[in-house]
């Protein structure tokens, strides 16, 4: 061989070794994200970002004929004007449209009759910008609810609680705000199996279109039922239009559904005793068990965040007296640690879990926080809180929290006035304190008496709305993430119904 | 004696001339080109020859009549080539045997120049169809078995004595037959004339007789035939003519196929190719009859009788090659080189016919059914985009409608698309299939005219076996890889030519002969650069690959020790390179920077496949999977590389580093290193295809001519292993050609975008495609997240849409709309996209591979649902995704109202409140830069394309006044409505720059022409001005003595240069 040869036969080696060496071994590529919701969770929030073109609110709605009435009550947090634009449907068909500017740090309550009358009026209120929170406040005859409205479109909905006995009556309302159409498959669960109505499978929701299904017809006579929507095609909203009357459940509950299930829940309010039932409805839509733990954290704090729950801090114990405004976070926090009660929620199927039965809670108020251990079997959870109001049974029904933030907003004109009260959770190991400022033209006001409210550690503060408040939508804002509900009597006619919801909690984008 | 840039030899033949002992010879030279060397050369050695300059090279016969009118007073005249030494006593001996039989021609005895004991010509004879017969056989010895003056039919113009008065009564040669077939012309005129043609075998002239090596640009067998079909249709009368017309059409047929059978393809070739040259040359023919029947002085009969040959020579020919082949002269023969009968193929041509028969079969089972069918839409294969006139007229235009319109240059694709378009007269279907068919031909043809060289027929065969069996060309159809099979169609005529310029051996072709080699070499640079041009017109990185292609043969060639011409190779393909940037001027200026390097490939990076090396080295990129028996083939270049001597295992050694440098670029895009696209992947790995090719050329002809009789050694046991390589390597193959279509199926998104609603009647739109670019079918621009975004015009992708530039600015609102949906800032997505009749926003979703496990949608599909304004299309597939947009406006649209209203206003925050429902399409048009219509009054007419001042409406004669609208587009306010006509103002400086462009190409055809074959017009030139020169004679020989005994300029020569050196012709002078 020459020695010209060997350059050659070296790089001729040189290959055929790296073609042995080099074999194929295609890597796990991610796949892209981009366009995927930042915000995994559904809880109504409203959003605090700037660069955001434009913005949709979703209400299911609630009747407007035959003496009923629907509102939506539509706040704008910004210092500048909002303009909106609302598109109303009918059940019917009948539809209406208004643009309005929402003046700045303001609200406006807008009824839904006034766009089209129906057996149901659902409506998009499409918001040309950030920092708007819409809800609806539907009067039925039997009650009066509210809800916040929903922030976004899912193609799964998920009810944990439901009742059908013969003096219940459960609608479920399915609202289309696509172009195009919906083709959805409802189940329902009870304690024994889980149903799928004929009627209910295959479904159509027309694009720009709301229905509303008797879920009674499909499952009758059930103390609790879930359901579950499952939509091909255009997404949807999805709601419940409730009534009861019964010595366990009395009330009118038009509440918004949840579009998926989650590891943890929280619940501000309450309470066991005498006076008090309280249910959590546990629903666990998946193929797998789910292991639950429900933290029940004293009024008074624990000190400590409840075992498996996520923590936003730690910090030393406070304590608080329950239904009062704390002046001070130095107090020293109950020390006991909260023992979690621990239930498995069959694959499919939903728990009924009785704080009464509970013998480890203790009497009085408490929040609860409900956590998946794992996070595989994500599960939905609503709380069923009968109490006594003047002598007589009122049943709220209140679907958790999946946020805890600093900031959140109560915007329902009935809260604000005076008689309501807010109920501020905090999970964390660590005590803070919280402000409420009445949203005016002037801006973000304390209310007297609500600038410094001391929030424990593992605990919760019951904070009633004074008359000062204004009427003005409120801001609560505290160091550190909490969970807000509010609570106020409505009365419509001879009825009075013990209204509460979740506020709206500030994200940002 | 005619002179063309004679070689070593020529001295010898000036000797032999000057020794004559003819006492009354005058010689007379008549030297075609710029020869001044030569003329030096001849007045040393003939100091009272005569020169005369002719400028052009009008071919031999037209350059001879010259002498008729140079010449005065003598009696005869003796033409002769420059290859020719005449013994001392030729010419004296041709004369007095033409005062003894009173012959008119007579022609002497040829041998062979080196060989003079072998004959050459005796005489020839000739059939009633022109195909002439040699006297003597092939390698015949001169045993003086010939040596009898005796009636010939016709005799070579190599030595040719006339009467010049016959001479003049004939016109002299037939001016319009250059070379090959003068000498049957000339003879049977003079039959005809009732004059004798006698060979006088006394007179003995050694002949070099290889044209084919000093005018490779000549086709000797075509010109043969092409002329003695000529002649053989002047000669005869009309009444003979119908029945020697039928005869052709009979041999035609017949000769057609028994030349295949019996190997002789390019002798059918050849004679196929006359037929239609002279049927396209019918009116000439009849005044050549004319001036044949004014010369006639016997019948046909009697010609006929004088002809020499009973039947068909062709038939008497074949009979005697094969039994010069059982005798064993072909050998001899091969030896002697420059017959022409070995032009033919000789041994050889049988092997030829098989393989090719073999290969074409293969290729057209292989895509029989894409033939047959259809061409399916798949990765670069997209649907044609429009007739040859809508392409044309685009072209020419200057607006480019692709994305959202511009006056962007133009891809010179479109206009060869647009050129296809016209050749298959506007058919939708077969422009697609030849892109895929054709190159697959192509490139088998041009692997075997690279590797034919290097070695034998069984040499190049086994070349040609492995580049056409090789998985690459299966796969590159089974991706739908247009750049791959383009390179795979041109890369080997591109190394054919770097190989050429190179000038390495056996590639030396036309090199060491002076002016005539530099222009051949220009010319192949040209031609590297036209087809660069042409290639690149479609897939930009080809010159690269070109360019990269010419280094590694020269760096192979500096590692072989054979570097003499690799850096002129180098030098002369980047000037290709740059010549072909101009031939695709102006669309070459959007590929230069500051564009982003990935224009250049056409789409943006990808993620990487990561196949590995060995899947590359075994072309296993495509459906084909049973390639990896093919890592094989490069067994005979290994071997090849160790036993190959000789320029054997110089291209062996050129091909290993070509096949490494294509591995490498393929790897390195393979692994992401080099930013590309998968679809570019046959192209990088075409250069590796071609090193395969030439190394089972280089290992079959090294074992034939290093191996083969050696003793027994590894290296007959590693030709054993390289040759099973060779035939394992073949059967991938089989499996690809059962599906006949390469295992291309189509991407099945193409059919489901027929299943989208059809927009309402006179509107256009567009398609807006998101997803990852393996995913998405055109080249798009880059997104986020390694997504890309892509617009097509209606609602199929076309080849159009295949070139990708910078998006424009209104392009890059696109990406900017869906920022905002997918960061959940708007819910309006669709009225942001409106104005761009952006109609369907489709997603592509990755196949899943069972249906147990089915794909997941990407995420910006969440985005897309949540937008109000988009509808969901139900398409029954999950491959894609699709969304209508409830909001979009047609391309060409009349609005009122809000919409009017809102195209004043700019910014996605102004459009996400707009109403854009109260449009109308409108001005509808085939044409991309046309429309007409009715306009109403109060309205305002959009146009989504990019605001550009040539857009121009006119609406009842007036022209309106031009806005922009949405911030970006272009729209009119019409006041009062009446018949609208819209349309693009082209400005003047495009059409000057595609005027130039065309020039440039016409310049290029046409100094291609000129370096090969002289100049289109020269020969005619020349040959009309040889017919109508009025040049006063310059050789009295009725006067009282030579005109002059030095060389006088005449005509268009000029004189020698005082600093012409004259050239060393060796020789005994």
């Amino acid at each position: 061989m020459t020695l010209r040869r060997l350059p050659l036969v070296a790089l001729a080696a040189l290959v055929v070794a790296v073609v042995v060496a080099d074999r194929s071994h295609p890597e796990a590529v991610s796949p892209p994200t981009y366009g995927a919701s930042p915000i995994g969770q559904s809880t109504p929030a409203l959003v605090d970002s700037t660069g955001v073109l434009s913005t949709s609110w979703f209400c299911p709605g609630g009747p407007t004929t035959d003496g009923r009435t629907t509102f939506l009550t539509l706040f704008n947090s910004n210092d500048d004007a909002r303009e909106v634009a609302l598109s109303a449907v009918t059940e019917g068909g009948r539809t209406g449209r208004r643009t309005l500017v929402l003046p700045p740090r303001n609200r406006s309550v807008l009824s839904l009759g006034s766009l089209a009358v129906g057996e149901d009026t659902a409506a998009t209120v499409t918001v040309y910008g950030a920092g708007v929170a819409v809800e609806q406040t539907v009067a039925g005859r039997s009650g009066v609810d509210t809800t916040p409205c929903a922030d976004a479109t899912s193609s799964t909905w998920y009810l944990a609680d439901g009742s059908t006995t013969s003096d219940a009556a459960l609608r479920l309302v399915l609202y289309n705000p696509f172009p195009n159409d919906a083709v959805v498959d409802v189940s329902l669960t009870t304690v024994e199996r889980t149903v799928e109505p004929p009627d209910l499978q295959g479904a159509v929701v027309p694009g720009h279109s709301v229905r509303l299904f008797d879920l009674a017809q499909a499952a009758q006579r059930e103390q609790v039922v879930s359901t579950a929507v499952s939509s091909r095609g255009a997404e949807l909203v999805a709601s419940r239009i409730e009534s009861a009357d019964n010595p366990s459940r009395r009330g009118f509950w038009s509440k918004l559904a949840a579009a998926r299930p989650a590891q943890t829940w929280w619940f501000p309010d309450g309470a066991k005793g005498a006076d008090a039932s309280e249910q959590f409805v546990l629903y666990n839509p998946g193929d797998a068990d789910a292991s639950v733990e429900l933290s029940f954290l004293p009024a008074g704090g624990t000190g400590a965040p409840p075992a498996g729950a996520p923590a936003p801090g730690a910090a030393p114990t406070t304590a608080t007296t329950p239904g009062s405004a704390p002046a001070s976070t130095d107090q020293t926090a109950n020390s006991s640690l909260v023992e979690p009660v621990s239930e498995v929620v069959p694959a499919g199927t939903f728990l009924v879990v009785d704080v009464n039965s509970e013998k480890a809670v203790a009497n009085g108020r408490h929040s609860t926080v409900i956590n998946v251990v794992g996070d595989q079997t994500p599960v939905v959870a609503e709380r069923v809180l009968t109490r006594q109001v003047s002598g007589r049974a009122a049943t709220t029904v209140l679907l958790g929290s999946q946020l805890a933030v600093t900031d959140w907003y109560v915007i329902d004109e009935v809260a604000s006035h005076g008689g309501g009260n807010l109920v501020i959770m905090n999970s964390a190991g660590l005590a803070t304190t919280a402000a409420v400022k009445a949203i005016g033209p002037a801006g973000a006001v304390d209310v007297p008496g609500l600038s410094s409210i001391a929030i424990p550690a593992g605990g919760a503060a019951d904070v009633p709305i004074p008359p000062s408040a204004g009427g003005f939508p409120l801001l609560v804002q505290v160091a550190q993430p909490v969970v807000v509900e509010w609570q106020a009597p409505v009365t419509l006619g001879d009825n009075t119904s013990h209204v509460t919801s979740l506020a709206f909690p500030v994200v940002g984008n | 004696m005619v002179v063309h840039e004679p070689g070593s030899w020529f001295g010898e033949t000036l000797s032999s001339l000057g020794a004559q002992d003819y006492p009354n010879l005058r010689t007379l030279f008549l030297l075609t080109g710029d020869q001044p060397e030569v003329r030096v050369g001849i007045e040393q050695r003939v100091p009272d020859a005569i020169v005369v300059s002719l400028g052009d090279d009008p071919g031999f016969g037209p350059a001879a009549n010259e002498a008729l009118k140079l010449v005065e007073g003598a009696g005869f005249f003796c033409f002769l080539h420059d290859d020719v030494a005449l013994d001392r006593s030729a010419v004296s001996e041709l004369v007095a045997e033409t005062y003894r039989s009173n012959a008119g021609i007579v022609g002497p005895k040829l041998v062979d120049w080196d060989r003079p004991d072998v004959l050459q010509h005796v005489g020839l004879s000739a059939d009633r169809l022109g195909v002439v017969l040699d006297a003597c056989e092939p390698g015949e010895i001169d045993q003086e078995q010939h040596d009898a003056v005796r009636d010939v039919f016709s005799v070579p113009t190599a030595c040719l004595l006339v009467r010049i008065d016959l001479f003049r009564a004939l016109g002299g040669f037939a001016p319009d037959i250059d070379y090959y077939g003068d000498d049957l012309d000339l003879c049977w005129r003079a039959h005809l004339s009732g004059a004798r043609v006698l060979v006088v075998p006394d007179a003995r002239v050694r002949h070099r007789e290889r044209l084919p090596e000093r005018r490779p640009d000549l086709d000797p067998i075509a010109l043969t035939e092409r002329h003695g079909l000529r002649t053989s249709l002047s000669a005869p009368t009309v009444v003979h003519l119908v029945g020697l017309a039928v005869l052709h059409l009979f041999y035609f047929l017949t000769g057609a196929v028994v030349g295949l059978v019996t190997g002789q393809a390019r002798r059918v070739r050849a004679m196929i190719g006359a037929g239609f040259w002279q049927l396209v040359r019918l009116p000439a023919l009849v005044g050549r009859r004319r001036r044949f029947q004014a010369t006639r002085a016997v019948s046909d009969a009697e010609v006929a009788s004088l002809q020499g040959v009973r039947g068909s020579a062709r038939l008497r020919e074949y009979r005697r090659e094969r039994a010069a082949r059982r005798a064993g002269r072909t050998g001899r023969l091969s030896e002697l080189g420059g017959d022409l009968r070995s032009q033919v193929g000789g041994e050889d041509a049988r092997t030829n016919v098989v393989i090719w028969i073999v290969v074409i079969a293969v290729l057209v089972i292989g895509v029989r059914q894409l033939v047959l069918g259809s061409v399916p839409q798949d990765g670069e294969l997209l649907a044609w985009p429009a007739g040859p006139s809508v392409l044309l007229r685009e072209y020419l235009g200057g607006w480019w409608s692709q994305g959202l319109g511009g006056t962007r240059s133009i891809p010179s694709g479109m206009a060869w698309s647009a050129l296809l378009g016209l050749v298959t007269f506007g058919a939708d279907g077969l422009p697609r299939t030849l892109l895929v068919v054709t190159p697959l031909l192509i490139g088998a043809i041009g692997i075997w005219r690279l590797v034919r060289p290097i070695g034998s027929s069984q040499a190049a065969a086994a070349g040609l076996a492995v580049y056409v069996t090789a998985p690459l060309a299966a796969n590159a159809v089974g991706t739908g890889s247009l750049s791959g099979l383009l390179a795979y169609g041109a890369l080997p005529w591109v190394i054919h030519l770097l190989a050429r310029i190179h000038a390495a051996p056996p590639f030396v072709g036309a090199a060491g002969m002076g002016p005539r080699a530099r222009r051949l070499r220009r010319a192949d640079v040209l031609v590297l650069a036209g087809i660069t041009a042409a290639v690149g017109a479609f897939v930009p990185p080809f010159a690269l690959v070109m360019l990269g292609a010419a280094l590694a043969l020269a760096l192979g060639s500096v590692v072989v020790g054979d570097r003499a011409g690799s850096g002129r190779m180098v030098v002369e393909a980047l000037v290709a390179a740059v010549i072909a940037g101009f031939l695709n001027l102006p669309w070459v200026f959007g590929l230069l920077p500051p564009a982003p390097a990935w224009t250049i490939f056409g789409t943006v990076p990808r993620d990487p496949q990561r196949l590995g090396l060995g899947s590359l080295a075994a072309f296993d990129f495509g459906p084909n999977k049973i390639a990896a028996l093919s890592v094989v083939m490069a067994l005979p270049l290994l071997v090849a590389l160790v036993v190959a001597r000789s320029h054997r295992f110089a291209w062996a050694g050129r091909a290993v580093v070509l096949g490494t440098a294509g591995l490498a670029v393929a790897w390195l895009a393979d692994r992401g290193t080099l930013a590309s696209s998968p679809l570019l992947i046959p192209l990088f790995l075409t250069p590796y295809a071609i090193a395969l090719a030439l190394g089972a050329t280089c290992f079959v002809a090294a074992f034939q001519n290093d191996v083969r009789g050696t003793t027994l050694s590894w290296r007959q046991l590693a030709g054993v292993a390289a040759f099973a390589g060779l035939i394992i390597g073949v059967v991938p193959v089989l499996p690809a050609l059962a599906d006949g279509r390469f295992g291309l199926q189509g991407d099945r998104r193409a059919a489901l975008l027929a299943l989208l609603p059809a927009p309402p009647p006179g509107a256009s739109s567009r398609v807006l495609w998101i997803g990852p670019p393996e995913q998405v079918p055109l080249p798009g621009w880059p997104l986020a997240d390694k997504l890309v975004y892509a617009l097509a015009d209606d609602q199929s992708a076309t080849l159009r849409e295949r070139w990708r530039e910078e998006p424009t600015s209104a392009e890059s609102l696109i990406a900017q709309d869906l920022d905002l949906a997918a960061s959940e800032s708007t819910d309006r997505l669709g009225r942001l996209l409106g104005p761009m009749s952006v109609r369907f926003l489709l997603v592509p979703a990755p196949v899943a591979a069972s249906t147990a496990a089915p794909a997941s949608a990407p995420s910006i599909v969440d985005a897309l649902d949540r937008q109000l304004d988009l509808r969901r299309v139900e398409l029954g597939d999950d491959s894609l995704v699709a969304f209508e947009n409830t909001a979009w406006i047609p391309v060409r649209a009349v609005a009122t109202g809000a919409t009017a209203a809102a195209s004043r206003q700019a910014g996605p925050e102004a459009l996400s409140r707009a109403d854009l429902g109260a449009t109308e399409p409108a001005l509808p048009s085939p044409q991309p830069t046309t429309g007409a219509g009715s306009v109403p009054d109060n309205s305002s007419v959009l146009l989504s394309e990019a605001v550009d001042p040539g857009w121009q409406l006119t609406v009842g004669g007036r022209t309106e006044s031009r806005r922009t609208a949405f911030g970006w587009a272009t729209a009119w306010d019409v006041a009062a409505g009446g018949n609208a006509s819209l349309r693009y103002r082209t400005s003047p400086s495009r059409y000057v720059l595609v005027a130039l462009q065309v020039l440039l190409w016409i310049a290029l055809l046409v100094l291609v022409r000129t370096w090969r074959h002289g100049p289109p017009l020269s020969r005619w030139r020349a040959r009309r001005r040889v017919a109508t020169s009025t040049t006063a004679a310059v050789l009295d020989l009725g006067a009282s003595g030579p005109a002059g005994s030095q060389s006088a300029p005449v005509g268009v020569g000029g004189g020698a240069s005082p600093d012409a050196a004259p050239t060393d012709w060796g020789g005994d002078a």
